[in-house]
């Protein structure tokens, strides 16, 4: 059954001006049938003459009908539960065709729930609706980016602003620790596990996006839907004639916060606590004498001086146009569209740019149907993102953005500072400042993404109800990374190891599918609604990566095209292949429209397990009652029209981790590749026995682990819904239970065992919530229309072991080498995961604590001190001695924050005013930490740094002048160097995310146009954040996974958006 | 219903089909592929090798921040680096971890070599023997490292195979001993002799045995650290350490080259004992320049610790292909000599030495364009008479007035770039060989372990009055026992400085504390540069310091482990 919900609100009804009154004469037969807008024929549709509506037939299973009616002809009339009723002309001189809208009532919206589709009054699971039409009012490249807020239960946030940035997306808290909590991605029933590829379908072909949120809705799925299910479906041609539509929409944004850093007064003074005073006042310093003049502090007020924020920010325009046209007739149906959009972002010289083409076609012959479709994605992002290297935090925009100095020494002109890739008062070994403007022009970063994707099906019936569907797909996935560093960059000036360099990766990825499934309905005597599917399906992906990098390339003009005349410099190749072969099965009863049950398996088994884990086995089963379908509740039906209960409880898998890891693998000592940054890392360089750099040395990887198997989550859920007062107001809630055990973790191994890491299946963890959802119809009158949707959803996740009697774990989340050694999350048992982990931060050691001793202030006794540190003095950081000892070392350390929301939620209200409509739509996530690594950095002056620029707040840190700062004195102590509680914000945030304001201008002065439907319109994103968070913005995670949530470093400002644009219809 | 029984026939078809259909081997390397040939056994010896030439071993870190934190040396920035060199380690020190990590990376492969080198029976025993004693030693010297930094350890003689049960408790140091000893003893048969290789990257029975003395006498002062009383054990470790020095010095493979700078000057010039003298028995190797090759088999030996101009000529395209004086090469020259070790040799008179190790002279610099090198000037006194010009380039003399001959604190110039002969010079990247072991080394062992055994007999004078003619010293004589020790402690100073061994020595002589915070106040002494009284911090350690922290990774992923006191 192919029951398409319409996307557009305006109902095109059919009307018949003649009316003929009853002249009865000779009767005749007229035939026809009936389909629904994707052409499928409708059983059952009742067919009535007007004024006279006692008599009337219903559809055959092929929607065929024959009705005897007067001549001459009178008024049909087309009623058909969930769609809009029709009325035509009788005609009996061919046979007619009459095509039938769906509704948009809520509870006969479609829900697709994979290899099957449902209404909502059917539904046993849970599954949340997104409403494309809201989402497409914010301008957006793609539908992730509008999701945040929209769905209970279903978390959205991007690690910073990158334009082009993909989305997380989390449903019902995190699952795994550190594999992808990201959902499956369906679109079409073509699998995608790739958040990328899965969020670059066009937003304007979407037809419907539906959220599998529970194991009874996403068992279907098996081994991959325990992170949830998206079901994204596009658009399918229309029965009628062509349509084609327009939207075009252009707007600016700019960045929406800046931090304050201190200016260039602040920042002398600060120097003048690292200097000695004899470099201060020396050739060199900031109070030299110079030009006969002898400079003091008060000469660096309101100087000329560098924000360096101001000149890496840019406000920037971006545009974006979709045509789209659509048409056909019962037997064949076409859609295509094209799509392209640009942004640039808001740091200079970063644009996100993506075209997209689609095509589609539906062709019926009989019993046959058959649909294919094409589509082809093209992305180039421009620009890197600024928290990506994370072997040094100081190689990240931000760091030199902040850090390069406002203002220079006398004797060094102001301007030396833009004009020189690097300032030379940099001790650059230890110090990666570099200039980030001319990195930033230099700097050559781009990074193609072409997908393609066939995908079709043929379907057959054999037998009333009985169908074989056969469907294939087919993508690749092409990736290429072209790096160019000429001579002016961080990476390839002329101090640089590798001077002018370019590398250039490209990836393949191929996939195909294929899905065979039997389906059977059928209605036993008009109670039983009986229907069965089953099916195999086959998948197998082979992925090919390649890179090459070159140095010391000589002509740098030439770009990458000169790529190759410079010096070899090191080369990767991988190779992976990967299979799974599933069996699925599901059987749905329900009686009467009262009691419904469904239950289903899927066994599926992939290459990437051993032989003895090879296959999983993930059933389900759900239960649904209508209780307003009882006698008993009669008399509430006025007030209750609706409310049904359901249940269910399932289990799910997930397999995401790397093809091989089950193996022990070797690896070769060569080349650049390799660092001890990240758990798996070797070092890199070869051991050159008698001065031969040619050899070439051999060392084990990482360890085999045979056992590696699915990780298993299994989930009860119960549910209930409500109807009020005729549809006006629907609310939807949901209590669920979690529990995920035999986590795919990528743990840390002691590193005596001579590893770092390894794929363990250990540990255990739950998350449990609630969920809410309210869409109420405030008014609605013929010229006025207002409409909310409110829901929030508490998810609370917990640890329930992490095997082998083991406590906790600690997990560094590295951003800088400084850092890198350091735990700074925490899994705890009965704790959430991705708790921050550090010391207690108790402000400064006040001069009190001191006895002043022959000049020195030496720590009264009782008063603990950090135990690496020697001479604790007066402004010191004090952390607090948790567990009493008389030390503070790294036993005292605990839980100082939390990565998780206590809810999240949307609101959203949308008005609508004769030709007007208005929508606003606020998002929040409240009760969450943020790890703001920046301050570590840029709020401590960073272990005496010299010339280095502090964020504005460090001016009132602790001086002789100003004892009572809890802010820490500038000091070089490894005090400094450690997480503590001084770091963690509120990270708690309300946005107006969307506001959208449009127009449809009147249908009569269009006519003359041609033009069917005309709607211009203003949007603004991200206009205000109500937040106490004192970085770029709250909604930030560098490094994303359940087990290291809200780290910001060096993160990519969000920014705030205004568009106008334009709907057209034809 | 036929239809259906085609449906049903087909689905099981697909099934049948595809048994094979989710078996994907890795298209990589793996152990079960490998080791079988001699080439593959060779490879994987590489390995083993490895982390001595890594950065975070001898490449850079280990000899500069952790085992340079000495009293002969200081981090010459006001800046301090998070380190052991700069006093301000904690167990989240970056290069503390990835030390460890090096070493027990060393010792994994080792054991895996060791389990796997006889897969194959027609690989030669000869090879699979050579191959099997070299891993057995490399083991054993990374566990001696690590007793060295940290004590107790957790013990693997078999390579891991799990991810399971891979928390191990550390083990009693004295344990760890007996094993490694004994390894090492074992392997001694089947090691090459000094003469039969003429590359000194790879151990020979000479290295075997050195190493075995340099293991015995620091434990034979392990109690220091723990503050015990010696044990009737000491004096047997000071026989052993006396017997294997003993067995070095009996081979006559081993000499003493005439000039002492000669010795490193062989090993910036990439030669190997190039008098024919082997007083170099093991060397780390580094090799290239990062930049001719893809193979990055180049350290930062010179770089960072050791002497270069502070001007970068690697970007230049006229200066970068020059050798010698015309492009010395960059150093960031972070190890500066303490005026302690300063004031040893000028009190001993040795120029030999001192005008190697603590740099005679400076550069002079063109003041304009590209600022090349145009000429040394010396530090006062410092000239070698005669001495008027190098490479071309006249040779001047500060005048004694000036600061930079009134400043003693000089860097720490053994390591010279200068002499560096591969082009281009490369910024940060050096093919300078480390030191290991050296004969003046095994001779200075011997002296001390045969003044501890048996009193400073002709022996003990025979081998320090050796190293100190070779330094155009005096010889000593007519000492008593404490002496002679003093002496052999200044001896080994004034020869091994900057070499990653006075941090061990101070520790087993269980004077690392006290020396350490008598510096405190020597760098208010006349001499020291008042622009270097940072340094000061950088000798306030804590008692702790003898031993390292254990690092915070190892802490929280091995639960059977327990930091050090006072970390």
């Amino acid at each position: 059954m192919e029951r398409r919900k319409r996307r557009f609100a305006g109902h095109l009804w059919i009307f018949i001006l003649s009316l003929i009154f009853a002249v009865q004469a000779n009767a005749q037969s007229v035939r026809g049938t009936v389909v629904d807008e994707a052409g499928e024929p409708l059983i059952g549709v009742t067919i009535k003459v007007k004024n006279n509506e006692k008599s009337g037939v219903l559809t055959d299973i092929d929607g065929k009908f024959s009705i005897t009616v007067a001549t001459p002809a009178g008024i049909l009339i087309f009623t058909y539960v969930g769609y809009s009723a029709v009325e035509m002309k009788a005609d009996a001189s061919k046979p007619m065709t009459i095509v039938m809208k769906e509704d948009s009532k809520f509870l006969d919206e479609v829900v697709v729930i994979g290899y099957q589709d449902v209404r909502r009054r059917d539904l046993t699971g849970s599954v949340g609706k997104a409403n494309i039409d809201d989402m497409l009012k914010a301008p957006i490249s793609s539908f992730d980016q509008a999701l945040a807020g929209r769905l209970a239960g279903v978390q959205v946030s991007s690690g910073d602003g990158t334009p082009g940035g993909t989305m997380n997306i989390v449903i019902r808290g995190n699952n795994s620790l550190t594999q992808e909590n990201s959902p499956l991605y369906v679109i079409d029933g073509f699998p995608v596990e790739d958040p990328t590829i899965g969020a670059s379908i066009n937003p304007n072909d979407i037809e419907s996006i539906d959220v599998l949120k529970d194991a009874s809705a996403t068992a279907i799925y098996g081994a991959r839907g325990a992170n949830g299910v998206i079901m994204i479906t596009t658009q399918k041609g229309k029965v009628g004639a062509p349509q084609i539509s327009y939207d075009f929409n252009a707007g600016v944004s700019w960045v929406s916060n800046k931090i304050k850093m201190m200016d260039a007064y602040e920042f002398v003074k600060l120097q003048s606590e690292i200097y000695t005073t004899a470099d201060l006042t020396g050739n060199f310093g900031y109070f030299q004498t110079y030009n006969g003049k002898t400079y003091t502090l008060e000469d660096y007020r309101n100087v000329p001086q560098y924000d360096w924020q101001d000149m890496i920010f840019q406000d920037v325009w971006q545009q974006s146009h979709n045509l789209s046209l659509t048409g056909g007739t019962t037997d064949a149906r076409y859609t295509a569209s094209f799509s392209y959009f640009d942004q640039d972002g808001v740091v200079l010289r970063s644009n996100y740019n993506k075209m997209q083409g689609r095509l589609g076609f539906n062709v019926r012959k009989g019993k046959l149907n058959t649909n294919f479709s094409v589509n082809y994605n093209r992305s180039v992002t421009t620009g890197d993102s600024p928290s990506q290297s994370s072997y040094s935090g100081m190689n990240n925009l931000f760091y030199s953005v902040w850090g390069y100095r406002p203002v220079t020494q006398p004797s060094v002109e102001l301007s030396s500072l833009v004009d020189n890739i690097q300032d030379p008062s940099i001790e650059t070994l230890n110090d990666y400042r570099f200039n980030p403007i001319m990195d930033l022009q230099n700097s050559y970063r781009k990074k193609f993404t072409s997908y393609l994707q066939f995908n079709g099906f043929a379907e057959y019936e054999f037998i009333k109800g009985l169908r074989l569907k056969v469907s294939g797909g087919y993508t690749t996935d092409n990736r290429r990374n072209e790096t160019f560093n000429n001579s002016k960059t961080r990476y390839g000036y002329p101090g640089s190891t590798n001077r002018v360099n370019a590398s250039l990766s490209t990836s393949e990825k191929t996939t195909w599918l294929n899905e065979n499934t039997v389906s059977y309905n059928t209605v036993i005597d008009k109670k039983h609604t009986l229907s069965a599917v089953a099916g195999v399906t086959l998948q197998e992906s082979q992925y090919q990566y390649n890179s090459e990098s070159m140095i010391q390339i000589p002509f740098e003009s030439l770009g990458m095209a000169g790529m190759n005349q410079g010096q070899f410099g090191s080369s990767t190749a991988e190779k992976e292949e990967e299979s799974m072969l599933s069996y699925l099965g599901r059987v749905t009863y329900n009686y009467a429209s009262k009691y419904y049950f469904t239950g289903s398996i899927r066994a599926d088994g992939s290459s990437k397990f051993d032989k003895n884990n090879r296959w999983g086995y993930f059933p389900s089963m759900s239960a649904a009652w209508s209780l307003s379908e009882e006698p008993f509740f009669e008399n509430i039906k006025e007030v209750i029209p609706s409310a049904k209960f359901r249940f269910g409880w399932g289990q799910t898998g997930n397999n995401r981790i790397g093809a091989y890891d089950r193996y022990a693998l070797l690896d070769m000592l060569r080349a650049s590749e390799g660092n001890y940054t990240t758990s798996s890392g070797i070092a890199h360089g070869v051991y050159p026995i008698n001065n031969n750099v040619n050899s070439v040395g051999v060392v084990p990887r990482n360890l085999p682990n045979k056992n590696l198997k699915w990780e298993t989550t299994a989930q009860t859920n119960i549910g209930l819904d409500l109807m009020f007062l005729n549809d006006r107001i629907n609310i939807t809630t949901d209590w669920y239970d979690k529990v995920t055990s035999d986590l795919l973790f990528f743990t840390e191994l002691p590193l005596s065992s001579g590893y770092a890491g390894a794929m363990r299946n250990i540990g255990e963890v739950r998350n449990q919530g609630l969920e809410f959802t309210i869409n109420t119809t405030n008014i609605n009158t013929k010229d006025f229309k207002w409409t909310t949707n409110f829901n929030i959803s508490f998810n609370r996740n917990k640890v329930l072991n992490l095997a082998e009697d083991v406590e906790s774990k600690t997990t560094i989340a590295t951003f800088d080498q400084n850092f890198n050694a350091t735990p700074s999350y925490i899994a705890k048992v009965g704790y959430p995961i991705g708790m921050m982990y550090g010391y207690i931060y108790d402000g400064t050691y006040k001069l009190d604590d001191f006895e002043y001793i022959g000049g020195n202030y030496i720590l009264k006794s009782g008063i603990a001190h950090y135990s690496s540190e020697v001479n604790t003095q007066p402004g010191y950081p004090k952390y607090r001695d948790v567990n009493g000892d008389g030390v503070i070392d790294s036993s005292d350390r605990t839980i100082i924050g939390r990565g998780e929301p206590k809810h999240i939620g949307g609101f959203t209200n949308n008005f609508e005013y004769k030709g007007f409509d208005l929508s606003i739509f606020f998002q929040w996530s409240y009760g969450n930490d943020i790890l703001n690594a920046n301050r570590l950095m840029f709020e401590n002056g960073f272990n005496k740094k010299k010339d280095l620029n502090q964020f504005a707040s460090y001016a009132n840190r602790w001086t002789f002048d100003n004892p009572e700062s809890d802010i820490p004195r500038v000091s070089s102590s490894s005090s400094n160097l450690v997480f503590s509680s001084r770091v963690i914000e509120d990270g708690s945030y309300l946005r107006l995310k969307t506001l959208s304001l449009g127009y449809t201008l009147p249908a009569k002065t269009l006519k003359s146009m041609h033009i069917s439907r005309a709607r211009v319109y203003v949007s603004a994103q991200n206009l205000i954040t109500f937040t106490n968070y004192s970085g770029y913005d709250p909604e930030v995670s560098i490094k994303g996974g359940g087990l290291t949530p809200g780290l910001d470093f060096s993160a990519y400002p969000r920014s705030a958006t205004f568009t106008f644009g334009l709907n057209l219809n034809f | 219903m036929k239809t259906i029984k085609y449906i049903v026939i087909l689905l099981l078809c697909i099934g049948a089909v595809s048994c094979n259909f989710l078996d994907k081997e890795p298209y990589e390397l793996t152990p079960e592929t490998y080791f079988n040939n001699e080439t593959e056994l060779n490879n994987f010896l590489i390995g083993v090798y490895n982390p001595l030439m890594q950065e975070t071993f001898y490449g850079n870190y280990y000899p500069l921040y952790i085992a340079g934190g000495d009293d002969l040396t200081f981090y010459q920035r006001s800046t301090p680096y998070n380190s052991i060199l700069c006093a301000n380690a904690n167990s989240a020190t970056a290069d503390i971890m990835t030390y460890w990590r090096t070493l027990y990376d060393g010792i994994n492969r080792a054991n895996m070599l060791l389990e796997n080198a006889d897969k194959n029976p027609e690989i030669s025993q000869s090879l699979r023997d050579r191959v099997k004693a070299e891993a057995l030693f490399l083991r054993s010297f990374y566990y001696f490292h690590l007793i060295q930094g940290w004590g107790d350890v957790p013990l693997g003689l078999q390579s891991a195979q799990s991810v399971e049960g891979l928390s191990i408790p550390r083990t009693d140091k004295q344990v760890i001993y007996d094993q490694i000893i004994e390894d090492i003893k074992n392997t001694i048969s089947y090691l090459p002799k000094a003469d039969a290789q003429t590359q000194t990257g790879t151990v020979t029975q000479s290295v075997a045995q050195g190493i075995l003395a340099r293991i015995y006498l620091f434990r034979a002062g392990e109690h220091y650290r723990d503050n015990k009383a010696s044990d009737s054990n000491t004096q047997k470790y000071f026989e052993e350490a006396k017997y294997w020095a003993e067995q070095v010095k009996a081979s006559n493979l081993h000499g003493l080259v005439s000039s002492y700078s000669q010795v490193f000057t062989d090993m910036c010039t990439d030669q190997y004992n190039s008098t024919g003298v082997r007083e170099s028995l093991w060397e780390v190797e580094e090799a290239g320049n990062r930049i001719n090759s893809a193979n990055y088999s180049a350290g930062r030996i010179g770089n960072t610790l050791g002497f270069g101009s502070t001007t970068d000529y690697s970007a230049s395209s006229t200066y970068k292909n020059y050798t010698g004086m015309k492009n010395p090469g960059y150093s960031y020259r972070f190890a500066y000599a303490s005026l302690k070790l300063y004031d040893m040799y000028e009190n001993q008179g040795d120029t030999e030495r001192g005008n190697w190790n603590i740099a005679p002279y400076e550069y002079e610099y063109a003041t304009t364009g590209e600022k090349q090198v145009i000429g040394r000037l010396y530090f006062y006194g410092k000239r070698p008479e005669g001495l008027t010009s190098v490479d071309g380039m006249p040779c001047k003399d500060y005048t004694a007035t000036e600061a930079q001959s009134v400043n003693k604190t000089r860097n720490a110039a053994k390591y010279r770039r200068e002499l560096e002969v591969v082009t281009p010079k490369n910024k940060n990247y050096t093919p300078i060989n480390f030191p290991i072991l050296r004969y003046s080394d095994v001779l200075l062992m011997l002296a001390e372990a045969e003044n501890e055994v048996n009193g400073p007999t002709a022996l003990a004078y025979e081998c320090i009055n050796m190293v100190r003619e070779r330094a155009k010293l005096t010889p000593l004589s007519g000492l008593s026992k404490d002496d002679f020790r003093e002496a052999i402690k200044d001896e080994r100073a004034m020869e091994l400085c900057f070499e990653a061994l006075r941090r061990w020595d101070l520790i087993r002589w269980g004077e690392f504390y006290t020396k350490m915070n008598e510096m405190v106040s020597y760098v208010t002494r006349p001499g020291w540069n008042s622009g270097h009284t940072y340094a000061a911090d950088y000798y306030k350690v804590t008692p702790a310091y003898v031993y390292f922290p254990i690092p915070d990774w190892e802490i929280s992923t091995n639960k059977a482990v327990k930091q050090n006191a006072g970390w």
